[in-house]
């Protein structure tokens, strides 16, 4: 106790300066984690290259394919078709928004291209995602609103003008399949 | 009541143990879903308990807040200790929540009404174990438990979510989240551990 009072009115030693260095380091990271709110470690650096803005189309891209791919997993984890997908659709909007960002940082045809793929990827797992819930079992009527939204999506993949004909292929036949699912007998 | 004053590094140590509490608690490892983790700091109802606990702690002396600029600055770390505290043990928005808020409050007055140190700090636990026990025992159990199935145009089992999420919208976290959030809850014990020898008074005399 004696020591302790004696450190009271003493000047911090190196120690103590670091133990409260370390302190504002720890209440820095709880306000920027806080505020920022990463979900990944990942995320944590390519936020920081995105707001700083460097090399902010790699960080783009790779958040984009990241996000992504967790809502892929998602939606093949899932045991339910009737599951609430919004966190899985929110995470699309989100990989949309960065393969967007991707695009405008792109530096000639080739990155260009990988980010329209990532887009067009994006589109094809959102839309089939929306089919899939649109169209239920056979006593429940197809969800129009649902589809199409999906066929819009499904448009916007066709529109990207620097994908391969095999990836218009995919995405041209699922939005066939929408349509018809909008309009079961077009002939009437 | 005396005026105290607390050793700096004192006041450093549980600062520096009140903050490791605060991030590590806030931390959620979610089973499903694609955060790898996330941060989520306490919310209103946590805060105002916080508060509540902190001049109930500070009332019994269980907690000690010195003097000056210590105060101020010990008085901030407490509250967002103890409210992540609160965090961690209140289960998931819901009716269970409610009940179990509205007790925890009304538990304050039980603390604050105990003779001495020793007696607050076993209702402290006694209020903190068994907030652990409904969150950690009770709710997992209840929603493994109250599952229905869908039979064709029958969706029982959606309607059995909207009645299980009314009272409780449980969100199950890898195994690896209880062992963080039991480090954060250490870390909060050690911060009254390390200033639970009564301090010295301005005068020099013990307290």
């Amino acid at each position: 106790m004696t020591q302790d009072l004696l450190n009271a009115d003493s000047p911090p030693n190196p120690i103590e300066w670091a133990g409260w260095g370390l302190l504002a380091l720890l209440t820095a990271t709880i306000l920027a984690l806080a505020i920022f709110r990463p979900t990944d470690p990942g995320t944590i650096v390519d936020e920081i290259r995105l707001r700083a803005g460097f090399d902010r189309y790699q960080a783009a891209m790779n958040e984009g394919d990241r996000l992504l791919s967790r809502a892929t997993a998602d939606f093949r984890l899932a045991v339910r078709t009737d599951d609430d997908r919004s966190t899985e659709y929110a995470m699309l909007a989100e990989a949309e928004q960065r393969f967007l960002t991707a695009r405008r940082e792109a530096e000639g045809f080739g990155e260009d291209q990988r980010a329209q793929i990532g887009l067009l990827d994006v589109y094809y797992a959102w839309a089939q995602a929306l089919y899939l819930d649109g169209t239920g079992e056979w006593y429940r009527r197809n969800d129009r609103a649902v589809l199409e939204r999906a066929r819009d999506l499904a448009e916007r993949g066709l529109a990207l003008p620097n994908i391969t004909g095999a990836q218009r292929g995919r995405m041209a036949d699922l939005k066939t399949r929408i349509d018809r699912a909008i309009t079961p007998w077009p002939i009437l | 009541m005396t005026t105290l004053t607390l050793p700096r590094r004192t006041v450093l140590g549980a600062c520096l143990l009140l903050a490791l509490a605060t991030l590590v608690g806030g931390l959620d490892l979610p089973a499903h879903g694609y955060a790898a983790f996330q941060f989520a700091p306490f919310g209103l109802v946590a805060g105002l308990l916080g508060i509540v606990y902190v001049f109930v702690l500070s009332n019994r002396e269980l907690i000690r807040l010195g003097t000056g600029w210590h105060r101020g600055l010990l008085m901030v770390y407490w509250v967002a200790g103890t409210a992540t505290a609160f965090r961690i043990l209140l289960p998931p928005p819901g009716l269970v929540q409610v009940g179990l808020a509205v007790t925890t409050a009304l538990a304050a007055a039980v603390i604050v009404s105990r003779p001495n140190r020793e007696s607050a700090v076993v209702w402290l636990g006694i209020v903190a174990v068994t907030l652990a026990v409904m969150k950690f025992g009770l709710v997992p159990l209840f929603e493994a438990r109250s599952e229905l199935p869908d039979w064709g145009p029958f969706q029982l089992g959606q309607t059995a979510d909207a009645l299980r999420d009314l009272f409780v919208a449980y969100t199950p976290q890898r195994p690896a989240a209880q062992a963080i959030h039991f480090g954060a809850l250490a870390c909060y014990t050690a911060a009254l551990w390390i200033q639970w020898r009564p301090p010295s008074s301005v005068d020099g005399t013990a307290g």
